[in-house]
């Protein structure tokens, strides 16, 4: 679980409680319910942090926290349905009380940023960081509208001023932030020294294991034990590789740790168990 | 680490029972809605531990009493420790002590594992010794001298060790595991890297004969082809093989050292077995939280 976005959202969503809890009370139970829905939400625990805002939702199909939590826990488990997207811009039209309606408005942006609807993007993310009263949402969605206006410079150039204020706060987004503010992240950087690993066994996977079939009795398989090692150690995978083949047989023999996979049973043996003196080392 | 103590374990030998929440609670604590509760403890008992945990969340929520509110939040962060997920259960302990500053060994117990869940063997060594320090007895006390030995165990501090276990009076078995550790040596790590260089060596200073007569026999077949293509003036295949060679060569080497510290490793899982323990809670006693031990 991603440390950033967690402490993000468990600040945001604990504001937000607060606004949900006055709106509701007298109704105990659902807003207890909602402070155990936006905490799981902000642990990152999307699913379960989903069923409960939508047992609130049962019982009142309105409760704009709920509805929020939904659609927000739906987008980050991957969903791009249009209903929960009808269900953001509602909110962030207005819908919902403020913070709420910005907060909609910062994921709906999100979205349209990631669909490459650049222009409905910066106008979301504009009312995020006019409106909202919570110092970590303004951050981001300040960070979030000046990423945008690197990808996207025709938008900075309507709005010098929103670019200067942009620029002020720039001091304040911490890599975390700018991490977390991108859409799309950006891909793994490979290490140069894991390629040789990777070539190899590409050719092996597609030359020699078709004809062998799959043969490892171990989990992870050699090959993909190889690509790890590669991708963690660099050229020091072929002498890591090279002992896992000669333990091989003694791993078998042992039947520690079976794993059933499939119809066939291995024996489990990860990297991890292998290079954790020598992490130790480097560090 | 649970799953490997409670493998090692002798089998369920006492089952005592820590009340700490028996009087005193409110009315509401005293008859939590049956349905939800139940729910709750049938998943923690039937392998749904996540969804256990916010059961008990939801629990804690609607509680009124602070002492129930605490049961129910200790609860939710053993079902969390049980999914591996040790922060959150740390969070939901701090919600616990939050309500209830004096929930005492229950919560120590629990920081403990998740600690040493965390490999955080000082932070660990830390609540351990808390509980040894309080007034607790019997199977708590006895828990807890042998996870604190086993933390300073961990840190290669044997003394240590033998001081913590003391603390909890006799305890033969573990005395004796602590006993046989001290007896045996670990292996070199820079050595068997150094016998490495003649290859299997390294294997078999770390006490895996057939690794480091495979390692020999490819080393010295590899070595055979080098030799006898350089004799012919294939160069081509004395590339090949002299690539592979380096590879099983520089395997018996980083072999030698990985043995070594598979041998150290495996001679204190052993060790550590004999100092297991668990605990668990009987989560239809809740709000009262009941622990039983298992060694």
């Amino acid at each position: 679980m991603p440390a950033g976005p967690t402490r993000y959202a468990a600040c945001a969503m604990r504001r937000i409680v607060v606004h949900c809890l006055l709106l509701c009370a007298g109704a105990l139970s659902a807003g207890a319910q909602l402070e155990l829905a936006a905490g799981l939400c902000a642990e990152g625990q999307w699913r379960a942090g989903r069923r409960e805002a939508q047992r609130v939702l049962t019982a009142d199909p309105q409760q704009p926290l709920a509805r929020l939590l939904t659609a927000t826990a739906g987008l980050r488990l991957g969903q791009q349905d249009p209903a929960l997207l009808a269900a953001l811009q509602q909110l962030a039209d207005g819908a919902a009380p403020v913070e709420i309606s910005a907060r909609a408005a910062y994921e709906l942006g999100r979205v349209r940023w990631r669909q490459g609807d650049a222009t409905n993007a910066c106008v979301l993310l504009q009312r995020a960081f006019r409106t909202t009263q919570a110092t970590d949402l303004f951050l981001r969605s300040g960070c979030a509208l000046r990423l945008l206006a690197d990808d996207f410079p025709e938008l900075g150039e309507r709005d010098p001023a929103l670019l200067q204020a942009l620029q002020t706060c720039a001091p304040l987004w911490t890599p975390e932030i700018r991490r977390e503010c991108r859409p799309v992240a950006a891909p793994a950087k490979t290490r140069i020294t894991a390629t040789p690993a990777a070539w190899i066994v590409a050719l092996y996977r597609r030359q020699i294991r078709p004809a062998l079939g799959s043969r490892c009795a171990l989990t992870p398989s050699c090959s993909e034990y190889f690509l790890e090692a590669g991708r963690q150690h660099g050229l020091l995978a072929f002498p890591l590789a090279a002992d896992r083949l000669i333990r091989e047989p003694s791993v078998v023999q042992a039947q520690e740790h079976p794993v059933q996979t499939g119809a066939q049973t291995r024996y489990a043996d990860p990297l991890a168990e292998h290079d954790g003196w020598l992490k130790g080392a480097k560090k | 680490m649970t799953r490997k103590l409670a493998a090692n374990s002798a089998g369920l030998r006492n089952s005592g029972v820590l009340l700490l929440f028996a009087l005193g609670l409110p009315a509401w604590a005293a008859n939590p809605p049956a349905a939800d509760l139940k729910l709750a403890a049938e998943l923690a008992e039937h392998g749904d531990p996540a969804g256990a945990a916010v059961e008990f969340r939801r629990l804690a929520l609607g509680a009124d009493g602070a002492r129930a509110r605490a049961a129910f939040y200790w609860a939710s962060a053993f079902a969390y420790t049980q999914t591996g997920q040790a922060e959150l259960s740390d969070k939901m302990l701090d919600r616990a002590e939050d309500a209830d500053p004096a929930l005492g060994p229950p919560a120590l117990l629990l920081r403990a594992e998740n600690a040493a869940r965390l490999a955080k063997w000082s932070e660990a060594g830390f609540y351990e010794q808390a509980v040894l320090d309080g007034a607790v007895t019997g199977d708590a006390r006895r828990l807890a001298a042998r996870r604190l030995a086993a933390a300073h165990l961990r840190r290669h501090d044997l003394p240590a060790a033998r001081t913590a276990l003391e603390k909890a009076g006799a305890d033969t078995p573990a005395s004796q595991a602590l006993d046989q550790y001290a007896r045996g040596r670990d292996k070199s790590p820079r050595l068997g890297g150094w016998l490495g260089v003649v290859p299997g060596l390294g294997y078999f200073y770390a006490g895996e004969p057939a690794n480091g007569l495979r390692s020999l026999l490819l080393n010295g077949l590899f070595i055979f082809g080098l030799v006898n293509t350089a004799q012919h003036d294939e160069w081509g295949a004395f590339a090949v093989i002299g690539f592979f060679e380096i590879t099983w060569y520089t395997g018996s080497i980083y072999g030698g050292v990985d043995a070594s510290h598979r041998y150290n490793r495996s001679r204190l899982d052993a060790c550590l077995g004999s100092l297991s323990g668990s605990f668990a809670p009987d989560f239809k006693q809740l709000p009262a939280i009941s622990l039983r031990y298992q060694f």
